[in-house]
């Protein structure tokens, strides 16, 4: 391989943005191990000079962290069993049936999406505290899986597409209602794409702050991203490392996730279908 | 197996006639064809027949049961997809078990007859593997094998051999003539080739743009087709189509095109009037004279322009004062470079079409 | 007029599986010779490493005299035409023509000579300011036969080009095809699965299976003297009848014997073949077009049965069934199923092949 100025050029770039990209991730974790002292200082050391680990044992004790672990839990896992449970059904009505305005139908769903959810917060908070389901996870999921439908229609329509309908169709003449045919034929086809969406969903709701911050006001239904929030000024200032530690916590779930569901990413499946 | 009647079965789709008042029966035990162009309704008709789409006006019966409202599952027929539609993420045995399990068979009774169905079709080996590990003419095996399996009131193909290698498809052709005698069932088979049509069915139905234009005994429709579309879709290769003139003079028939002049027989003066007709003659019914024969008449130059060599058969292009023809020889015919050649057209195989209606006038 | 050569060529993919397995050929220069086989032979392996896309495991490749097999395809002065059709769609057709010779950096009124003669040699010039999009695939084959044309290649390799054309449209280009042989005078290698048209355009052809080249001869002898079994059924609608038997010597005569029926062999060939192989297995083989049909008994004719017709418009295959054997025969007549029939074996076209299908007689 010949060796030439573009080729050490663009390793040369390619591992300044590697670091680029890396050193608020180091940043991030290092400061958690940094005195309180330490975290004030400018400018910031990028190793620390005194070492500590009292940090990431403190913030499960001071705070109810465990808590809002749970709530965070529970809330992301009823939004995507909500989203999932209603967007299965929308995707697969979407992609196989040709009905009149089918595509405003699907057009509308996307801009819920879209809606700043600033704009919906108040209302919605009104509404649940009439109900009295104000600072419960349960609630919150409810709501999370109402706001991801979209993502779900969307992304789980496009893996059913990718299917050919001939499959379903040759299953329900073998003696098979539509549904079986949607359960047997085309959920294990789109597994990858159940898989994706649901991990999306999940690590969405995860980490949502505006909604929970309003709609939850004790430990009973505050998530993590609120938790943590709480480091962030009152009497004790901005404590840096608390806030990092208990960061890195809450998002190793979602990092395990991704990692471990990799292989069911895998889209072979569906090659070979039509020859 | 059961007889099945179509009555005046129309479809759209938007716009768009896929299916026009479309009427026929398949008898009990025929292997009945659909021979038609692509996108002239043939998958949209065997999809009403299974169930999988619904007309917007006409019915189906089954043995005289209408099931037009029915879902599929209900109806007892199977369809073998063009594209084989084989479950990709089950195995070929449970792949062929599927139709016997939805109809809740016990497990040894479905094995007995995955066994018998694989030993006949020559699959026996591959019942373990995975669609994506078979090569065409498997995937085509194992389809027709699941709908076989199910022992259907009627079997629907959808171009089965269109997706296999031409050397495959001799074969599976071949194969498929075997099969549909040693089962005693009732075949609705739809394609555009016009050999699938005469080599494998009793009775064939084509079907053009939407509409029926002509049912009969296969060999009866390639002879004698009604109007012009159906010769075009019942010939391989192409029917050659010519303009001709008749003028009638002194009591003799003749027909007039660019390059040749035809004595028909005088009884079709009572049935012909002068004018222009469209001329078509096929492929085989022209021949390349090699010997010197005064006695024959009907002989005009061409040049040969090109030969197409299939195996023991040639397809060999000419022209003869600008008209374009395509002949199709019974022996290999090659040449290397253009030529003149003396072509016989059979005159008693002439077919004349009516240039306006295009509904045949002659024979 | 290159010689293409292929010294001991060997490939294998992920040291595992082997696509090629030494090929010794040279094809002529100024032919056009067809590489012939079904899918999975190696066809399009050999094609790669002779156009330079692929780098041969062992082995070599020659052009003439010169060692090729390290030059990257743009050195080695070939031109190659897919299967889809490769024309740029943001260039004109006349950008698309003009390209190799920019390259070659050519005056401007040099290229648009070359290319209005490409051009209008291929019929495309009222073309020529179009861009390719929503053009019908058989004149993108053009284009890219004019650039293959135009870069004055020594070697022009065809991967199964026709495949995705319209089969109306495929009469011209196969003429064009032609034409452009007779032209540029380049070597020409044409891959292909349909034998078709292996014996239409092709001087020779190369029968290729599981990575060997089993026969490189013209059409005319690859069907008539194929030199085994395998070629024998792939040339041919449908291909050659194929029946294992024994060989007999009796009263100086020599038979074939076919459970239960003797066919007579010609007296010259005894000590010929006898000489020649080890057991007396033997395969025979007749083409089915070759069998002669009749529908009285005649003497010397062999009685059958008509078991499967299929009536193929011109002619019919009919499957006959003479006891426990199957046989094909092709002809005019109308026969119908369950029939008698009567057929003869005519001498010239018996072939006899060994029990591992080599040829040993015809």
């Amino acid at each position: 391989m010949k060796i030439n100025g573009w080729k050490i050029a663009t390793v040369i770039a390619f591992i300044l943005l590697t670091i680029w990209t890396l050193i608020p991730i180091y940043y991030s974790f290092i400061t958690a191990f940094k005195s309180r002292i330490e975290i004030t200082y400018w400018p910031p050391t990028l190793i620390p000079k005194e070492f500590t680990m009292q940090y990431w044992f403190i913030i499960w004790f001071d705070r109810p962290t465990i808590a809002y672990y749970r709530n965070t839990v529970i809330a992301s896992l009823i939004s995507t069993l909500i989203a999932l449970a209603f967007s299965m059904p929308t995707a697969y009505t979407c992609a196989r049936f040709n009905f009149k305005n089918r595509s405003d139908v699907l057009f509308t769903i996307l801009t819920f999406r879209f809606l700043p959810p600033a704009a919906v917060v108040l209302p919605i908070y009104v509404f649940l505290r009439q109900l009295a389901l104000i600072d419960t996870p349960i609630s919150l999921g409810l709501i999370y899986g109402a706001i991801n439908i979209p993502i779900g229609v969307w992304v789980l329509r496009s893996y059913i597409i990718e299917i050919p309908p001939e499959l379903e169709e040759s299953y329900m003449i073998d003696g098979y209602s539509r549904l079986r045919a949607f359960l047997n034929i085309t959920l294990p086809l789109i597994r990858p794409g159940l898989v994706a969406v649901s991990l999306i969903i999940l690590a969405l709701s995860w980490g949502e702050f505006l909604f929970a911050s309003i709609l939850t006001t004790s430990p009973a239904g505050k998530t993590l991203p609120v938790g943590i929030s709480e480091y962030m000024g009152g009497e004790w200032g901005y404590e840096w490392n608390k806030i990092m530690a208990a960061t890195f916590y809450a998002i190793i779930p979602i990092i395990i996730a991704f990692i471990a569901i990799r292989k069911h990413l895998a889209r072979g499946l569906t090659f070979g279908i039509v020859r | 197996m059961a007889k099945l009647r179509v009555e005046k079965v129309s479809k759209k789709f938007g716009p768009k006639k896929v299916l026009e008042d479309i009427s026929f029966e398949v008898e009990e035990g025929s292997f009945t064809t659909l021979l038609g162009p692509p996108s002239a309704g043939k998958t949209t008709l065997l999809r009403i027949i299974a169930g999988v789409e619904h007309p917007d006006k006409g019915r189906i019966f089954l043995d005289d049961e209408d099931i037009t409202d029915l879902p599929p599952k209900d109806r007892n027929v199977a369809l073998v997809y063009q594209t084989f539609a084989l479950y990709p993420h089950m195995k070929v045995y449970d792949n062929i078990a599927s139709p016997l399990k939805a109809r809740k068979l016990p497990p040894d009774e479905i094995r007995k007859k995955i066994e018998e169905i694989s030993e006949f079709l020559n699959i026996h080996h591959l019942l373990d593997r995975y669609p994506r590990e078979l090569s065409g003419g498997e995937k085509q095996r194992v389809a027709i094998a699941r709908a076989m399996v199910k022992e259907a009131r009627i079997y629907l193909f959808d171009e089965p051999l269109t997706n296999l290698d031409y050397k495959l498809r001799e074969a599976a052709r071949t194969e498929l003539k075997r099969m549909s005698k040693a089962l005693k069932a009732t075949i609705l088979y739809a394609t555009p080739d016009p050999i699938d049509a005469l080599a494998l069915s009793d009775k064939v139905h084509i079907l053009f743009e939407g509409k029926l234009l002509q049912s009969g005994a296969p060999r009866e429709v390639h002879d004698l087709p009604n109007n012009l579309n159906v010769a075009r879709v019942f010939s391989y290769p192409t029917i050659n189509l010519i303009d001709a003139d008749l003028e009638m003079k002194n009591g003799k028939v003749t027909l007039k095109t660019p390059f040749v002049s035809i004595d028909l027989p005088t009884y079709c003066t009572s049935t012909l009037a002068e004018g222009r007709y469209l001329l078509a003659i096929r492929p085989h019914d022209l021949h390349i004279v090699f010997e010197e024969d005064r006695s024959l008449t009907n002989v005009f130059k061409a040049r040969l322009l090109l030969t197409y060599i299939i195996g023991s058969e040639t397809i060999a292009h000419v022209e003869a004062n600008g008209v374009r023809l395509t002949l199709h020889l019974p022996y290999i015919y090659r040449v290397g470079e253009v030529r003149d050649v003396k072509v016989f057209i059979d005159a008693n195989r002439i077919l004349l079409f009516d240039a306006n209606t295009m509904e045949r006038v002659y024979p | 007029m290159t010689n293409i050569t292929l010294e001991n060529v060997t490939h294998i993919y992920d040291k595992r599986v082997k696509a090629v397995d030494d090929l010794n050929i040279t094809f002529p220069h100024g032919k056009l010779s067809a590489i012939l086989g079904p899918s999975g032979c190696g066809k399009t392996t050999a094609m790669r490493i002779i156009a330079g896309l692929l780098h041969p495991t062992y082995g070599k490749v020659y052009f003439d005299q010169k060692d090729v097999t390290d030059l990257p395809p743009e050195k080695r002065n070939v031109a190659m035409v897919f299967q889809f059709p490769v024309v740029y769609s943001i260039m004109t057709v006349y950008e698309n023509l003009a390209f190799p010779l920019r390259v070659k950096k050519l005056s401007k009124d040099q290229i648009d000579k070359e290319v209005k003669r490409v051009a209008e040699f291929l019929g495309i010039q009222q073309f020529l300011h179009l861009k390719p999009v929503g053009l019908p695939a058989d004149l993108k084959q053009k284009i890219a036969l004019g650039r293959a044309m135009i870069k004055q290649a020594d070697v022009l390799i065809l991967d199964e080009p026709l495949t995705n054309i319209d089969p109306s449209a495929r009469f011209e280009l196969r003429e064009k095809i032609l034409e452009v042989k007779r032209e540029t005078g380049a070597t020409i290698l044409y891959v292909t699965h349909d034998q078709a048209e292996a014996l239409t355009l092709a001087d020779l052809i190369a029968v290729m299976k599981d990575g060997k080249i089993l026969q490189f001869a013209s059409p005319e002898d690859v069907y008539n003297h194929p030199a085994n079994t395998f070629i024998a059924w792939f040339l041919g609608n449908p291909g050659m009848n194929l029946l294992k038997g024994t060989l007999e010597s009796k009263d100086y005569k020599t038979y074939v014997e076919l459970e239960g029926i003797r066919i007579e062999l010609p007296a010259t060939i005894s000590t010929e073949i006898l000489d020649r192989i080890s057991t007396n297995e033997v395969i025979f083989g007749i083409r089915p077009e070759q069998i002669e049909v009749s529908l009285e008994s005649k003497p010397n004719y062999i009685y059958a049965k008509v078991s499967i017709v299929e009536d193929t418009g011109m002619l019919r295959i009919a499957t006959l069934n003479i006891g426990n054997l199957e046989i094909k025969v092709k002809t005019e007549k109308f026969l119908r199923e369950g029939q008698d029939v009567y057929i003869r074996f005519p001498a010239q076209y018996i072939k006899l092949f060994d029990k591992d299908g080599n040829i040993i007689y015809g």
